[in-house]
């Protein structure tokens, strides 16, 4: 007997385990505020909040209903009528950071693929392969993305490669009730991702499919004026002939007039039902309508994908991923201001070649008036987390904290076309935010807590040490 | 720390930052502008009062030489600078053309699968020490596989070569020709059955070329090329020189029989004793590629440096152009060999034509050797090698004579652009120039 009642109690007490392990994020869930209906409006007061890079409402009072950002007021201003007030005190609300460019999504994270120095490996044409097609919603990085401070995250399928490696979708954190990794998706195809290298291989790489790709709207374009010139040659003739109706009126025959409309019905049949066919993403990059990333890790690579790009009978426009380089490369890459949109980097310095001087390339390119986007160093979670301490080391050698805090939010947001929905607090825009507890650049910063959508992702409570919320699993 | 406090601390440091950034940014706009105006700066160059050695003439003291746009317009003793032109002075200097190294092994060159004009590398490393040694133009040739010491292989069948100019960091002014020589390497083993294997190949390929000419003056389908004759067709075709790299006298007379009958150049490559026979080579029009220092690095260090009976390294370029014959001076390495022994490889090639001078060339045929002879060889000489009126502008201002060790370039220009400056390069910076007083 006293054996089972010692066995029942253990029992009873796993059960409770059980229990607690069960409720408490339900319990969690339900304190959380941003879950508690459909029509919720929520106000955060915060000693700053950080609109956009540059833009500061100190203190400050962020508005949120249906998880998008309604407004932000000053401190103390009265908040809307049936609004919950959160007060976070001493803190600092950050945009959530956008990544443009990570492989995190795949199986090898942790390794960290997706460096803005990694070289391409071989050339492949993976235009078709989209980004979202590598998720696996089963893996728990999903819900770990939520802790890193970063809520939006282009995720290219396979970076290692050039030529074309693929197009990037544009996710969030999971939230941990999604069923489909369509759910994480703010944007299907936001570009497309190219690489360079040099070697005879990739001359021939990017004659196979980029030159292709121009010589067949070329050819398209002279069939469509040819088209048109023999219209208007057509309706010239006709013309003249309206002008000679005496002489005209035994030429226009029977037969040619009969045999189109008998071949036409034949064929407009055969021709609707053909399906719609779908755009050539590279198509679509030499006409404007698609954004294009390239990578190029070397000096060389560099040159080498200006030569061939020069050699294309049209040109596109495209941001360059590249590493640190010295004052010459990016002068070269200055030179080219007007095909070259913005640049990505990661945030550490460079040094010339030879020597122990150190270069700060996001400065040189900064001064220059060319948007600079940051990607971390390691595309791994605690490689997004540390970001910030890189950063400051980016502004301590003369990066404007204001471009540093652009690099990481607006900037990149307007790279992968989301710039009205994430990287700051406007209005209609997705309530994403970061909260620190002091100014993220001064190196001690501590991520408080992050919410994606108006919902609370993860939380870090400072007295205890204790993480909690969906990113912690 | 209360809220405010912080956020003033902040602003403060904030305050700073933006002051010095616009202090520096002031600067930084300023260089800008100074650049803009370089570069709208006339192309006309001119050295003046430099003492000038054109190589296909006499020296010139207190010499001028103009350019534009890339090629050379005049050189003259004490000629005015064209108006307008922009004037680099040179009294007390040297001006010489820049030197052509007929061989070099991974300089300028990133990756060499393919061909070498889409693998080149104008930021490599190697490059920029070769040009702040003088050297303007080389025949590049990929760095081979197993190199272990630094060690030069020998030139082996059908490697791919081109002639490039090493324009620091600009890829456009670099390629001069692709592919630069044949290289043809001789079956040693089985000597005379090889020859007569050869011979075979000659003449498949002659066949192969006759029957060629014939479809094109038909217009009809071109013959087609089995890869086995490729080389031989090449070498008949003769747009561009062989290399040869013969073992012996024997095979030397071999290439020459060979060249006589088939009717191709060849350019002997390192031929161990030929200087016995230099007067026949002469007689042929057979350039040669020699070393004027050391044998090559060899296990066996207990043997002689040279055998009985060999002539010293350092005598057989003059011993070959006394006869007559077309020299180009080696470096003692193809590559620039930073982890190796110094002052041993590409960055000294005038050091190389200076030995040759201590074994009784003259200082003119020395320079020659490292300038036009090397460019007659690559079929270059038509734009490069010497400072002649409508030649490429590709030239060096020294410190002193080219031949003297202690001499360093100060300016290189290719294509008359500035390549290297050493006041503002940091190769060699840790040198003090030393000159007589």
């Amino acid at each position: 007997m006293k054996m089972k009642t010692t066995q029942g109690h253990i029992n009873a007490v796993r059960g409770g385990a059980w229990a607690a392990r069960l409720f408490l994020p339900a319990l969690l869930f339900a304190s959380s505020p941003a879950f508690l209906g459909a029509d919720e409006l929520v106000a955060y007061r915060a000693a700053k909040i950080v609109r956009s890079a540059g833009e500061v409402t100190a203190p400050g009072l962020l508005i949120v209903r249906d998880g998008k950002v309604e407004d932000v007021l000053a401190g103390d201003a009265k908040p809307p009528e049936g609004a919950k007030v959160v007060e976070l005190a001493d803190t600092v609300i950050l945009p959530g950071l956008v990544n443009p460019l990570s492989a995190i999504s795949q199986n090898n994270y942790r390794s960290g693929p997706g460096r803005a120095s990694q070289s391409n490996s071989s050339p492949t044409d993976g235009r078709k392969s989209v980004g979202l097609s590598a998720l696996n919603l089963k893996h728990e990085i999903y819900r770990r993305l939520g802790r890193t401070g970063y809520t939006t995250f282009a995720v290219v399928p396979n970076d290692t490669k050039g030529i074309i490696a693929g197009q990037a979708s544009v996710i969030r954190p999971a939230l941990g009730k999604e069923k489909e990794a369509k759910e994480l998706v703010l944007s299907d195809s936001a570009y497309l991702m190219l690489g360079f290298a040099s070697g005879k291989t990739w001359y021939d790489a990017g004659n196979r499919y980029l030159k292709k790709a121009v010589d067949d709207i070329l050819k398209e374009k002279a069939a469509k004026k040819k088209a048109e010139e023999e219209a208007r040659k057509k309706a010239e003739e006709a013309k003249k002939k309206g002008t000679k109706p005496a002489e005209g009126e035994k030429k226009p025959p029977a037969k040619p007039a009969a045999k189109p409309p008998a071949q036409a019905p034949a064929k407009a049949p055969a021709k609707a039902p053909a399906k719609p066919k779908a755009p050539d993403p590279l198509t679509l990059l030499f006409k404007g309508e698609k954004k294009a990333f390239v990578r190029v890790t070397s000096p060389a690579a560099i040159s080498h994908l200006f030569a061939f790009l020069d050699s294309l009978p049209m040109k596109f426009q495209f941001v360059l991923v590249t590493g640190p380089q010295p004052p010459e490369l990016v002068e070269l890459i200055l030179e080219r201001r007007k095909q070259i949109t913005a640049v990505i980097l990661e945030p550490r310095m460079g040094r010339l070649p030879d020597t122990s001087v150190y270069v700060n390339t996001a400065k040189l390119f900064l001064e220059a008036g060319m948007p600079v986007a940051f990607v971390p160093l390691r595309d791994t979670i605690d490689g997004h987390r540390e970001v910030f301490f890189h950063l400051a080391a980016m502004v301590k050698s003369g990066v404007l904290p204001h471009e540093a805090l652009a690099g990481v939010t607006t900037v990149p947001a307007g790279l992968v076309g989301l710039d009205s929905k994430v990287g700051s607090l406007s209005k209609g825009g997705l309530a994403n935010f970061v909260c620190y507890d002091r100014d993220p650049l001064s190196g001690a910063a501590r991520i408080l807590s992050v919410y994606v959508e108006g919902r609370k992702v993860f939380e870090d409570d400072p007295a205890t040490g204790k993480l909690s919320g969906e990113a912690v699993r | 720390m209360s809220m405010k406090l912080r956020a003033f601390r902040v602003m403060n440091f904030l305050a700073a930052l933006s002051l010095a950034m616009f202090f520096s940014s002031a600067v930084g706009a300023q260089e800008k502008k100074d650049k803009a105006e370089e570069k709208k700066k006339s192309s006309v160059h001119a050295v003046v009062g430099a003492t000038v050695l054109p190589v296909s003439g006499p020296m010139v003291r207190r010499g001028t030489v103009t350019w534009k746009d890339g090629k050379i317009l005049e050189v003259g003793a004490e000629l005015d600078p064209p108006e307008g032109a922009e004037v680099h002075k040179g009294e007390g200097l040297y001006v010489c053309p820049g030197f052509v190294s007929v061989v070099s092994m991974g300089v300028g060159i990133e990756t060499s699968s393919g061909n070498i004009r889409n693998g080149l590398n104008p930021w490599d490393r190697e490059l920029a020490i070769a040009l702040a040694s003088g050297i303007t133009t080389v025949q590049a040739l990929p760095a081979p596989f197993f190199g272990g010491f630094g060690q030069d292989r020998p030139l082996s069948g059908g490697s791919n070569s081109a002639i490039i100019k090493l324009t620091r960091g600009d890829l456009g002014g670099m390629l001069v020709r692709e592919p630069a020589m044949n290289y043809f390497s001789l079956p040693t083993r089985q000597l005379e059955l090889n020859y007569f294997l050869m011979r075979e190949r000659f003449n498949q390929a002659k066949k192969y070329l006759a029957s060629r000419a014939e479809a094109r003056a038909k217009k009809t389908k071109e013959p087609k090329l089995s890869s086995s004759l490729k080389l031989y067709v090449a070498v008949l075709e003769n747009a561009r020189p062989t290399v040869f790299s013969p073992a012996n006298n024997h095979e030397v007379r071999i290439v020459l029989s060979l060249s006589k009958e088939y009717g191709f150049d060849v350019v002997l490559n390192e031929p161990k004793d030929a200087w016995m026979m230099a007067a026949d080579l002469a007689a042929g029009n057979v350039p040669v590629l020699v070393k004027s220092r050391g044998r090559d690095f060899d296990f066996n260090t207990t043997g002689p440096v040279f055998e009985k009976g060999q002539m010293a390294p350092v005598r057989r370029p003059a011993a070959f152009a006394r006869a007559g014959c077309l020299v180009s001076i080696l470096p003692y390495r193809r590559g620039i060999t930073l982890s190796g022994l110094a002052g041993r490889d590409l960055a000294t090639l005038h050091v190389d034509a200076a030995f040759a001078v201590r074994g009784g060339m003259s200082n003119e045929d020395a320079l020659e050797a490292i300038t036009l002879n090397p460019a007659r060889i690559l079929r270059v000489d038509d734009r490069l090698g010497s400072i002649e009126k409508g030649k490429d502008a590709d030239l060096l201002i020294l410190s002193g004579h080219p031949l003297d060790y202690r001499s360093f370039v100060l300016k290189a220009f290719i294509n008359g652009k500035l390549y290297y400056e050493r006041d503002k390069s940091r190769i060699f910076r840790e040198v003090p120039l030393t000159r007589d007083k």
